[in-house]
């Protein structure tokens, strides 16, 4: 029999202890403290035998933050996952410093609680049949948003194969508007929410879905004709039209960024894009960054190498098109130039 | 006291008990039970919990003061507990003030104190009246 791993949940918040334990005591040994003191003292005990630990950040006696350190000073390792209200990129970057194993975000949902611990620890996925036993007990809002965006994708993904249209460059635009993103919430926005940010990445492979709603014709002769370009120019509205026909309050997040950058990811931010003209911070900042992976990607990958002078030779063809994209977004991706050029690179 | 043990004893005997009266409080707790594992007697023992929880009068304290440091650690703290519960409006409006602190415009933060007020003014008025009708129905069961 498998030997049962022993938890330390470690909140000033006896509601949100009594919550996780309730979540995993079924299948693990579980031990509760209030502050950070307690939590050094009771691991730092020879016979403690604490496996993991699940640890608030904010807490007032001796916070998250400054247990790991005492935790790396000490030498002392066992897996963190770190517990908050708010899985900003800047507690992120933080906890990357001290190999955390991962965040859980309050409120939690249960499954993934589950799913995160057990990763760590190596405890197999229940059966599918229990999976369904349990699915009451999975987030509503995790689980719909999930399936409504698998759903979409296979209906996506057979346009793109019957329309000759490449799915690989919606998978490279969803992952350069995550790198995008973060490192604008780590420099920006320090409270955007690392959740949103994937969220927002994977709502960013349908940038285009509008495509679907859009005679082909249209699409091919667009550059030739007038009046076949502003057919092809409805392809943002209809792609928020298609989005929003899930009106499920679950989803609503999802639907909210996924039919803002359909729409708006031909903005331009002197204000001359399509199709509502807006002009600067009028446009989100997820639909900026969509366009501009969208573009960047377009030249990018169809470069032989992927290197600096490749990276250089793009950004200066985008600038080019003056008052395409605003300063801010070519300093982004500037600071994500390594990692841009490392995740083309692990494609090949 | 009387009232707080006749609705551990309904608890403790599984009786199923109706949280709709607490919807009205923009709190829902068909969310809430599930993130609870569908135990329904953890659930109103943590509402409890909340009615005691010093929190709420700590933030009050801190904005007074204007200590908008430890106004952001406390709000913080009760988004996180407010949405656990799924008091949905109120965790919409702690997420709003955090967000404010986080983007020091500590004045519109403060500024949010009304609506929290009688957001929770209200949450803690209809748990209270929802433990209250718990034991009235005990009172009136055979």
């Amino acid at each position: 029999m498998a030997d049962i791993k022993r938890l330390l949940i470690v909140d000033d918040s006896e509601i949100d202890r009594k919550i996780l334990r309730n979540i995993l005591s079924k299948r693990y040994e579980i031990a509760e403290v209030e502050n950070g003191y307690d939590a050094l003292e009771l691991i730092t005990r020879v016979n403690s035998n604490i496996d993991g630990m699940l640890l608030d950040i904010s807490m007032p006696v001796l916070d998250g933050f400054n247990v790991l350190n005492v935790m790396s000073e000490n030498d002392i390792n066992i897996p963190v996952v770190l517990v908050t209200a708010e899985a900003t990129a800047e507690n992120v970057h933080r906890a990357s410093h001290y190999g955390v194993s991962d965040f859980i975000s309050k409120p939690f949902e249960v499954q993934t609680v589950l799913d995160k611990i057990g990763k760590i620890f190596g405890v197999e996925e229940a059966p599918e049949t229990q999976r369904d036993a349990t699915k009451n007990f999975v987030s509503t809002e995790t689980y719909e948003t999930d399936t409504y965006i698998s759903k979409l994708k296979s209906i996506y993904d057979d346009f793109l194969k019957n329309a000759d249209l490449d799915p690989a460059h919606c998978s490279r635009v969803s992952r350069l508007t995550e790198i995008l993103l973060i490192e604008y919430g780590l420099t920006h926005k320090p409270e955007l929410d690392i959740l949103d940010i994937k969220v927002i990445s994977k709502a960013a492979y349908f940038y285009n879905i509008g495509l679907m709603g859009v005679p082909t014709e249209a699409v091919a002769n667009r550059k030739i004709s007038e009046s076949a370009n502003e057919i092809y120019e409805t392809h943002t509205v209809m792609g928020g039209k298609i989005v929003c026909l899930n009106d499920s309050r679950s989803c609503k997040y999802f639907v909210k960024v996924c039919s803002d950058m359909c729409m708006h990811h031909h903005e331009r931010y002197d204000g001359r894009g399509f199709p509502h003209g807006l002009r600067g911070s009028d446009n989100s900042i997820h639909s900026m960054v969509c366009g501009f992976a969208a573009a960047f990607d377009r030249i990018f990958a169809k470069r032989k190498e992927y290197n600096d002078i490749q990276f250089d030779f793009v950004i200066n063809q985008l600038m080019f098109d003056k008052g395409a994209f605003s300063g801010d977004i070519y300093e982004l991706a500037q600071r994500c130039r390594i990692q841009i050029i490392n995740y083309y690179k692990s494609l090949n | 006291m009387i009232q707080l043990n006749k609705l551990f004893l309904r608890i403790l005997g599984g009786i199923a008990m109706d949280f709709t009266f607490l919807k009205k409080a923009g709190i829902t707790p068909e969310n809430a039970i599930v993130r609870f594992m569908g135990d329904e007697g953890l659930y109103a023992r943590m509402l409890e919990k909340f009615l005691d929880d010093r929190n709420y009068e700590n933030l009050v304290a801190a904005v007074d003061e204007k200590d908008e440091k430890a106004a952001l650690t406390y709000s913080h703290t009760l988004k996180g507990l407010c949405g656990n519960l799924s008091m949905d409006r109120l965790f919409e409006l702690f997420s709003e003030q955090v967000t404010l602190f986080r983007a020091d415009k500590d004045d519109e933060a403060y500024a949010l104190m009304k609506d929290i007020h009688e957001s929770y003014e209200l949450a803690v008025k209809t748990i209270k009246e929802w433990r209250h009708a718990c034991n009235k129905t005990d009172k009136e069961s055979p």
